[in-house]
């Protein structure tokens, strides 16, 4: 089959690999119909996730049809039309069972690794590094899915691919970002960062019951996206002072919650910023964190930091000092998945939500590499692009 | 998890009031305290004694857990380096556990301590050429926290031909290789399967070929049928 692997730092290529198999006996082959790629990919994408092996195949938002259960499969069945969590639960540990799916302690098989880093392991991931499992990702013509039967949701037929396709990552993760928020009701949320998982949070914060969503990013036509498509206020850290509009909006108090829909990746021309890079670059520190820098500071007392961005490492110059004197609470994580997806697809199929606005690109998986240069520089307005397989 | 390691004499060992939980806790640890003998070699005169302590929780009854640790056969389901363990019946029972170059050890050990749904303990007979004693307890937790499962063991490194062949093979951390074998019990146990990808696809030239290999869970299954690899 094809499948677009990973071979290094701005390096990917479709090649043509072995069609996965069953490995273990709740497992499941998957026939990808769509597929798409994520920020998190970028993270990748730009080598900043160790433990990646040259090639590793990517890609942890996809979904498909059942082609071929394991022996221990019962709920699903061959010829199912599925999307799959991106975190890889077992459904059986304390964990998985305090909805706490993607700390779930059974399906990362190089646990130590992440331990050795973190203390303790998430679960494991599709597509994510070899720390977090290194299991083949998606972004190929067929896919093993361990624990068929905890994952996967059947999606009705007569809702598209594009439509439901979200629910494996982004769609969630905006929306588990929303929630952490504990949104009341007369609160401003902050939302840095306007890609597709900052996009998802804005409409999430709106269902939740926000009374207004600040959406903060530099690149126009995704801040554009954030006040047309999500009603947000748009805020352009190259033209404003962030702090200062903030506070100014929210009569001197700062947003009631504030989130980083951004990551290690921040981008920003502040002295903090730059230092960042030149720390990262000699590898100093890890993570660049100038977006949740400059929300903690903004937030007001008491307010909540929710973090959907991923981090991996170290982060320098975090303003402590700032979150413990104004009492914050931090919420943050990779998405458990699991727990919204059955909520979120009534929402599409209640027509509350039509999660394919985010998508700027639909293009062959064979042209991959082509899609991750244009998502990565922004070219052509690029905010989500999505892959399928049998597109020619 | 702990690791300790104690100067004593290599007698003392085979009477240690712990007994070792698992083969492949041993074949590990065996090599382990080897390699810690021959990194030592200035003196010879004294045997490493080893002590390893480790614990996890499982989402199940201490009852349960102890029924399928009780079976013995069950051992090498998830126990890495053990090829099989055959029990006699009179607390007896013969272990046969492989080292990294694929050679096998064997020995023979009895249970001297048991508390039915708490405790196994047991040791190596007297002359085995693998000297262990460890034991295994299965303690309720706090609510909702299933039970807690405690390994302890000790091993003295064996003498002669054996051990240096062990020896050469272990160099990796013993207590490290029996907290990955309780993680594989505890997948086991609670979900019926030990997470894997040996064996999968991706876009690596030298297994451009479908893998023979099997997943540890498939080889488990292969070995409770009696098959060897
Ligand atoms: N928690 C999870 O489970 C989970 C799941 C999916 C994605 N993510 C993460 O969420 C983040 C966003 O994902 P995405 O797909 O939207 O990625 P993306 O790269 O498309 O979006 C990031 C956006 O942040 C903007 N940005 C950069 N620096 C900024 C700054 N200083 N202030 C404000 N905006 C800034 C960029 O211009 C870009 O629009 C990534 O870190 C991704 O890895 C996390
Ligand atoms: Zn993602
Ligand atoms: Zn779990």
């Amino acid at each position: 089959m094809k499948a677009v692997c990973w071979f290094g730092k701005n390096d990917v290529r479709v090649t043509s690999v072995p069609d996965p198999s069953i490995i273990n006996p709740h497992d499941a082959i998957i026939k990808v119909t769509t597929t798409a790629i994520c920020g998190s990919d970028l993270h990748l994408y730009d080598g900043y996730i160790p433990t990646m092996q040259k090639g590793d195949i990517l890609g942890h938002e996809f979904m498909g049809e059942v082609v071929e259960v394991g022996h221990s499969v019962q709920r699903l069945k061959k010829g199912d039309r599925v999307v799959v969590p991106f975190t890889i639960a077992c459904g059986k540990c304390f964990f998985c069972r305090r909805d706490l799916w993607s700390a779930c302690d059974n399906t990362n098989p190089n646990a130590q690794t992440a331990e050795m880093l973190y203390g303790f392991s998430g679960s494991g991931l599709f597509g994510y590094s070899h720390m977090m499992g290194g299991y083949a990702g998606g972004q190929a013509e067929y896919v093993r899915v361990p624990f068929a039967d905890v994952g996967p949701i059947p999606v009705p037929p007569d809702l598209p691919d594009e439509k439901v396709l979200f629910l494996s990552d982004i769609f969630p993760t905006g929306y588990m970002a929303a929630e952490n928020c504990n949104i009341q009701p007369g609160d401003t949320v902050a939302v840095w960062g306007c890609g597709p998982v900052g996009q998802f949070a804005i409409k999430s914060a709106y269902l939740l019951g926000a009374e207004r969503v600040i959406a903060i990013d530099n690149v126009p036509e995704r801040l554009r996206m954030a006040a047309e498509e999500g009603n947000a206020k748009p805020l352009n850290f190259d033209d404003e002072d962030i702090f200062g509009k903030l506070s100014e909006m929210t009569g001197g108090m700062g947003p009631d919650a504030c989130i980083d829909a951004v990551g290690l990746e921040a981008h920003g021309t502040t002295v903090d910023a730059l230092y960042d890079r030149a720390k990262t670059a000699l590898f100093m520190a890890t993570d660049r964190s100038h977006a949740l820098r400059q929300a903690i500071r903004a937030c007001r007392k008491g307010g909540t930091i929710s973090v959907p961005g991923v981090y991996g490492g170290l982060l320098d110059k975090f303003p402590f000092g700032a979150a413990f004197s104004k009492g914050l609470t931090f919420k943050m994580g990779q998405t458990n998945v699991h727990k919204y997806l059955a909520p979120l697809l009534s929402l599409v199929e209640n027509r509350r939500i039509d999660p394919s606005f985010v998508i700027t690109h639909r293009i062959s998986l064979k042209d991959a590499a082509d899609g991750y240069e244009t998502f990565k520089k922004n070219r052509d307005e690029c905010i989500k692009v999505v892959m399928k397989p049998d597109l020619n | 998890m702990e690791l300790r390691r104690n100067r004593g004499l290599y007698a003392r060992a085979a009477r240690h009031p712990f007994l070792t939980s698992g083969a492949a806790l041993l074949g590990a640890g065996v090599g382990y305290a080897v390699y810690r003998v021959v990194t030592n070699w200035s003196k010879p005169e004294v045997a490493k004694e080893v002590h390893v302590e480790t614990s996890i929780a499982v989402n199940k009854t201490p009852a349960e857990l102890y029924a399928i640790w009780r079976n013995f056969g069950n051992l090498p389901l998830f126990m890495k380096n053990l090829v099989s363990v055959t029990d006699s019946g009179d607390g007896r029972s013969h272990w046969v556990a492989k080292t990294i170059n694929g050679s096998q050890i064997e020995w023979d050990a009895e249970i001297y301590n048991e508390k039915k749904n708490e405790l196994i303990a047991w040791r190596s007979l007297e002359n085995s050429d693998v000297v262990n004693a460890g034991s295994v307890r299965f303690e309720q937790g706090p609510q909702g926290r299933g039970a807690f499962v405690r390994v302890t063991m000790n091993y003295n490194p064996p003498v002669g031909k054996a051990g240096e062949a062990v020896a050469e093979l272990f160099h990796i951390d013993g207590a490290h290789l029996i907290k990955e074998d309780l993680r594989r019990f505890k997948q086991f146990v609670e979900t019926g399967e030990i997470a894997s990808i040996t064996g999968q696809t991706s876009g690596r030239a030298e297994i451009a070929q479908p893998s023979t290999d099997l997943s540890p869970e498939a080889a488990a299954t292969e070995k409770a049928r009696g098959q060897r690899a």
